[in-house]
């Protein structure tokens, strides 16, 4: 499992105005910064802090994401497709890479 | 615990046709200028605070109304491991153009860092449901906050406990 | 062999089975199983469990992640065939001179490195979180009259007082515990009147606190075999399913023989391998070849290099991820170990003997926490431990949330051994093969259904 690997799970059809919901794992370790006696002994750390998702290249969804969101983080939200198309969820690392996958919701 | 092995509600997954996984590795700097780079690499490690230093600095002085049985929050009674809490929210609350859930805060009240999450919906969303998992450093309330498009907030609050010890199950 | 073995009526079967010494003596089919001391492992380096000397400390290389540690523990028995007896039952002299100070005994009761007491029972203390229901509640111990002697004699090798069968550990006996320090223990545990006196005291209102109210609560980490819910389906798909049909060394693949990775279908997300569909589930099996019995884990560290010439070793990443994809084929079928074979009964003879034998530096056994007549269904601390009749092992490899990677039933007994202060065995050792087939051989009479990989805590 290499780190960025983006996975989707969307239902295999959906009708128009149907509210469908859209599951995303990145793989990711969601880096912490390690703390002793109250300081940060690594400065090093490394974790996504933003999901965008669009429909169709209209933005749908957002998160800001913290450490405190697990390693290998699940998002789940909703979406409602008034035509088929094509879901793109991107999630924004701190280190400034970003990773991106997509999906198709049919009619 | 027969749960575990209940396998009623397969479903064929299209794993290898619909869900593209794209391990894209796009390194801002290489597309954007250097201040673009900067402005989207805003992921910082938050400071150490208390949650009602949090409360005040993400929604000012504003009441927080109970939100009863209007948001649903799904998490585990007891996490048997606190670094995988798996919360699900639901709210019932309006997502009309001219009043929608605009953002749903999972705060941890216990963690060093209380924010665990915001999401961000458009009323184009048809409705206010979002899923994740959070870690909890600590047997801790979980406040699951909604703040609507004209700002009133509405929140529940679930205490989840963390165990610990034995033999890690 | 086999189709005589059949002919035999079931109580007839159960009661050869019963004295397995005489099948095995009178038989010619039951083969002798090699020992861990015996079989050259293919389980990875961290795997094997190696004991050597670091600056002037013995330590056992162990797994890097979840805590396993290397403390070694060598002096003590182990789970290999031929290791030694735990030592008997052991009196204790408790010290004359030593005024027991009750306040230096609750804190040690609650010592996570001396136990912790409160994994197993109940202390009025509602600060303990989270506290086990293995033992006796002890809020009103110190009402019921006992000697000190008799207190310092449970804690010191408690199977003194109550038999060679109790689940607790000889906490004095092992050198775990200093005498002085259980001294301070039972003027804790006398110091325990109960409120009312007799009576366990009510601690708090908080109903998870008691863990005889304690719900049983499964976090829903959702559909085992959705990809986004469950990252050991991820983690096969990456590795075992292009490793599936890629060329060897000797310019074979699995698909060589085995045939083509299909079209998914609702209990195989990643595909569906015809030939292979019911295969996982027959495991452990006999291997006549290796005199010993063979999990697919097992099997596949000696079968792919000999047919491929890709290495697998046991407990490695392609080795897990083909297992699971090797074993989901089976998934929703009932687990279908050979019960027929006399070497599978035979297996299952030595398993259950290791199940029950008293190990390491704890001298406690899979028995004492996996049994209904121990701790199997109560909680140790917040686990709660399964019951070997009822749901101990059900489908591994398993996707492991705590440490975010998939572990197989052999890491999970190599990480029993970590708190039992156990070295532990290579994972791919023929002693763990038989305690899997005594634990499958259950599973399989239960008709419990294959589900690989799930996700667990």
């Amino acid at each position: 499992m290499s780190v960025g690997q983006v996975r989707i799970r969307v239902p295999e059809k959906a009708k128009q105005g149907e509210v469908v919901t859209v599951r995303v794992l990145v793989t990711h370790p969601m880096e912490t910064l390690q703390f002793k006696d109250g300081k940060p002994v690594a400065k090093q750390y490394n974790f996504i802090h933003r999901v965008e998702a669009t429909y169709n290249g209209k933005k749908v969804f957002e998160a800001e994401l913290t450490q405190a969101v697990s390693q290998n983080p699940l998002i789940a939200f909703p979406v409602k497709v008034n035509e088929p198309g094509t879901v793109k969820v991107t999630f924004y690392e701190t280190t400034g890479k970003t990773y991106t996958g997509e999906a198709q919701i049919k009619f | 615990m027969n749960s575990m092995h209940d396998t009623s509600r397969r479903r064929a997954l299209k794993l290898l046709g619909a869900a593209g996984a794209v391990a894209g590795a796009i390194s801002f700097g290489a597309l954007l200028p250097p201040s673009a780079a900067r402005a989207q690499a805003l992921g910082m490690p938050l400071e150490d605070e208390k949650v009602a230093d949090t409360m005040k600095r993400l929604f000012g002085g504003r009441t927080v109304q109970d939100a009863g049985e209007r948001i649903k929050v799904d998490a585990p009674l007891i996490a048997e491991n606190g670094a995988v809490v798996p919360i699900k929210v639901d709210a019932e609350l309006p997502m009309a153009p001219d009043k929608y859930v605009k953002n749903i805060y999972i705060i941890a009240d216990k963690n060093r860092r209380p924010l665990n999450a915001k999401f961000s919906l458009t009323p184009e969303a048809g409705k206010a449901s979002i899923a994740t998992n959070v870690r909890l450093a600590s047997t801790s309330d979980v406040r699951v906050i909604a703040e609507m498009s004209d700002g009133t907030l509405y929140g529940v609050t679930r205490e989840v406990k963390v165990t610990v010890g034995g033999c890690g199950g | 062999m086999r189709l005589e073995w059949r002919k035999i009526s079931r109580g007839r079967r159960a009661a050869l089975a019963a004295a397995g010494a005489v099948i095995v003596g009178a038989c010619a089919a039951v083969g002798t199983t090699v020992t861990s001391k015996e079989w050259q492992s293919r389980a990875t380096p961290q795997s094997q469990g190696i004991v050597k000397v670091v600056n002037g400390k013995t330590i056992q290389e162990r797994y890097p992640f979840g805590g396993f540690g290397t403390d070694s523990f060598e002096k003590w028995p182990t789970y290999a065939y031929g290791s030694p007896e735990y030592f008997p039952p052991k009196k204790g002299e408790m010290p004359k001179g030593i005024k027991g100070d009750p306040k230096k005994g609750h804190a040690l009761i609650k010592a996570s490195a001396k136990g912790p007491c409160t994994g197993c029972h109940v202390i009025p203390d509602a600060t303990v979180w989270p506290a086990g229901n293995v033992g006796p509640d002890l809020r009103a111990i110190g009402s019921r009259g006992l000697p000190d002697e008799h207190l310092y004699q449970v804690v010191y090798d408690p199977r003194v007082i109550f038999g060679a069968d109790t689940p607790m550990a000889p906490f004095g006996a092992s050198g775990m515990w200093t005498p002085e320090e259980i001294v301070h223990v039972v003027a804790y545990l006398q110091s325990l009147k109960g409120n009312p006196p007799g009576q366990p005291e009510k601690v708090t209102d908080d109903p998870q606190w008691d863990p005889r109210t304690r719900p049983v609560v499964r976090p829903a980490y959702g559909d085992h075999l959705d990809i986004t819910a469950n990252p050991g389906l991820g983690f096969t798909q990456d590795v075992a399913v292009p490793l599936w049909s890629k060329a060897g060394p000797k310019g074979q693949s699995c698909a060589s023989c085995h045939g083509p990775i299909g079209a998914p279908d609702a209990q195989r997300p990643l595909g569906v391998i015809a030939s292979m569909v019911g295969v996982g589930a027959r495991y452990p099996k006999w291997m006549a070849k290796y005199s010993r019995m063979m999990s697919v884990e097992d099997f596949l560290a000696v079968h792919a290099p000999e047919t491929t010439g890709h290495e697998m070793p046991s407990q490695g990443d392609a080795n897990l991820a083909m297992s699971i994809l090797v074993r989901m084929q089976s998934n929703g079928m009932p687990y279908a170990l050979d019960l027929a074979d006399p070497n599978v009964q035979a297996a299952i003879q030595r398993g259950e003997a290791t199940f029950n034998r008293r190990v390491g530096q704890r001298g406690q056994a899979c028995a004492n926490c996996h049994t209904a007549r121990g701790g199997g269904n109560k909680f140790l601390g917040g686990r709660f431990l399964a019951d070997v009749e009822k749901d101990a092992m059900i489908n591994h490899p398993y996707w492991r949330t705590a440490w975010q990677r998939v572990i197989d039933i052999r890491i999970r007994m190599q990480w029993c051994m970590t708190p039992l202060r156990t070295n532990m065995l290579p994972g791919d050792a023929p002693e763990y093969a038989d305690l899997e087939t005594f634990i499958i051989a259950k599973q399989t009479r239960r008709g419990d259904k294959v589900l690989v990989p799930r996700i667990s805590h």
